[in-house]
């Protein structure tokens, strides 16, 4: 083996990356900085902490709705007090999710489509009984980052004229507007369901909606 | 050039590939253990599923000095417990406050809230209480009734002090109920504990008035070596398994 002085008189003629331990015959690899280095401790930034990771799970997108059972659009229909919109301009959706009946009463259950789109990829429509009015759901607007706000929060005026906010979110991407007694949310994914994606999605739903409520 | 040197180039080439390989694993391990999220979430159980219709939580959390892991930042190695209620009846919303721990940088009371798993309130300051291992705090999130507003507060429970502090109120979340569940969080790995011990837990009913919890459960447990264990019906506590740790998943994550 080259004797010790050899190897560090080499590298001191100025080969890069840095620094190898040769030690006894025993090679010692040492993780070190890019550049002829210290071997310095890295310190932290004199900044505040930064709290804006989310302490949450990831979200698990086989599953959105709490105690959510597969089930038949009669059944789906059955349990729910709101009318449920299977949207005849969307394909057919690949399950359905409905809360179970043991788990919460009429009004506080939750209807899901899951539709996993060659287009769009996997997204959810949501269907519930609203619990907030309109100006309520526009004050999502003012979403302010210096009070913990993240992503993007913006109108979109959807067929009808209905109003809607786009949320563009690290982890979702997700469509909320109010129709008549109904709460309906387009969600999925942000690295596969883009804002766009959602618009085109929560257009045809809201199109759908009013081509079911005219009627044949 | 000698056939020595020839070697010694060789050689040494091959030396710095391998070690910036392993170089780059190491610290691809690292980022991803310090960047991995496990929570256990406990909540109230009365009958054959958990309680939805919480107007709040009240949770008497103990602080801990947890240890942390040294080789993540501060952004990344950190212990948490919270109040929490998961809103109305999907997932992705939630309003919580508690308190955490960060690498190098010391303890912190936080609020969180979510609409489709997107942040949309949240806020953080000095751990307000007496940061002694043993001492009591009771945290809350609590409906303003008939609004969609939530209030977090934090009572040091004598320390010091016994008033209720306003820490953040957060409006316009949607709905004014959900799940009342006490959390404990981490990242970093197994260097990282979950200890943590929450008592007199309480939801908040319809009428405003507080009520004990009844029956506490496991509703997601995704942490490699901690689990809950129920003391009564209003008490529960993690304990460290390295064997064969209890997780369940009622509440996925």
């Amino acid at each position: 083996m080259m004797p010790v002085r050899h190897v560090f008189r080499w590298f001191a003629q100025g080969w890069r990356p840095t620094c190898i331990l040769v030690t006894a015959g025993l090679l010692q690899l040492a993780a070190c900085a890019e550049g002829p280095s210290s071997g310095a401790t890295p310190t932290s930034p004199a900044v505040e902490p930064n709290l804006e990771e989310l302490t949450e799970p990831e979200p698990d997108w086989d599953e959105l709705i709490i105690y959510g059972v597969t089930s038949s659009e009669a059944d789906a229909r059955s349990n729910m007090v709101i009318e449920v919109l299977v949207p005849s301009l969307l394909d057919e959706p690949s399950r359905i999710v409905v809360t179970s009946s043991e788990a919460a009463p009429p009004e506080w259950r939750v209807t899901g489509l899951v539709y996993d789109d060659e287009k769009f990829g996997r997204y959810w429509l949501l269907e519930r009984v609203k619990e907030m009015t309109q100006q309520e759901l526009e004050s999502w607007l003012d979403c302010d980052p210096a009070e913990g706000c993240q992503g993007s929060w913006s109108l979109v005026v959807l067929p009808g004229g209905i109003r809607g906010v786009l949320i563009e979110g690290p982890i979702a991407t997700s469509l909320v507007w109010l129709d008549g007694e109904r709460r309906f949310d387009v969600i999925g994914p942000a690295d596969t369901f883009s804002g766009s994606s959602a618009i085109e999605v929560a257009s045809k739903v809201a199109s759908s909606s009013q081509l079911d409520s005219v009627g044949p | 050039m000698g056939w020595k040197r020839k070697l010694a180039r060789t050689s040494a080439t091959l030396v710095l590939l391998i070690s910036a390989t392993l170089w780059v694993g190491a610290e691809t391990a690292r980022a991803d253990v310090c960047d991995q999220k496990e929570h256990i979430f406990w909540g109230d159980e009365p009958g054959s599923s958990f309680r939805m219709g919480a107007y709040g939580s009240s949770n008497d959390m103990r602080f801990v000095w947890r240890d942390l892991n040294q080789s993540c930042n501060d952004t990344a190695g950190d212990a948490w417990s919270t109040s929490h209620i998961r809103l109305g009846g999907v997932r992705g919303d939630w309003v919580e406050v508690g308190w955490k721990t960060l690498v190098g940088r010391g303890n912190y009371w936080f609020s969180e809230a979510a609409i489709n798993y997107t942040p949309s309130g949240g806020n953080q300051g000095v751990y307000p209480c007496d940061d002694v291992t043993g001492v009591f705090a009771r945290w809350r999130v609590t409906n303003v009734l008939g609004t969609n507003t939530w209030n977090l507060r934090v009572n040091c429970l004598g320390n010091p002090g016994t008033f209720d502090y306003l820490l953040h109120s957060i409006g316009s979340l949607g709905t004014d109920h959900g799940i009342p569940m006490a959390e404990v969080g981490r990242r970093g790995g197994i260097a990282t504990g979950m200890g943590d011990r929450q008592r007199n837990l309480q939801f908040k009913g319809s009428g405003g008035v507080w009520h004990d919890w009844v029956d506490p459960a496991c509703a997601s447990d995704d942490a490699t070596n901690w689990e809950g264990r129920r003391d009564s019906a209003i008490e529960y506590h993690t304990i460290r398994d390295d064997s064969n740790p209890t997780n369940c998943s009622w509440l996925g994550g």
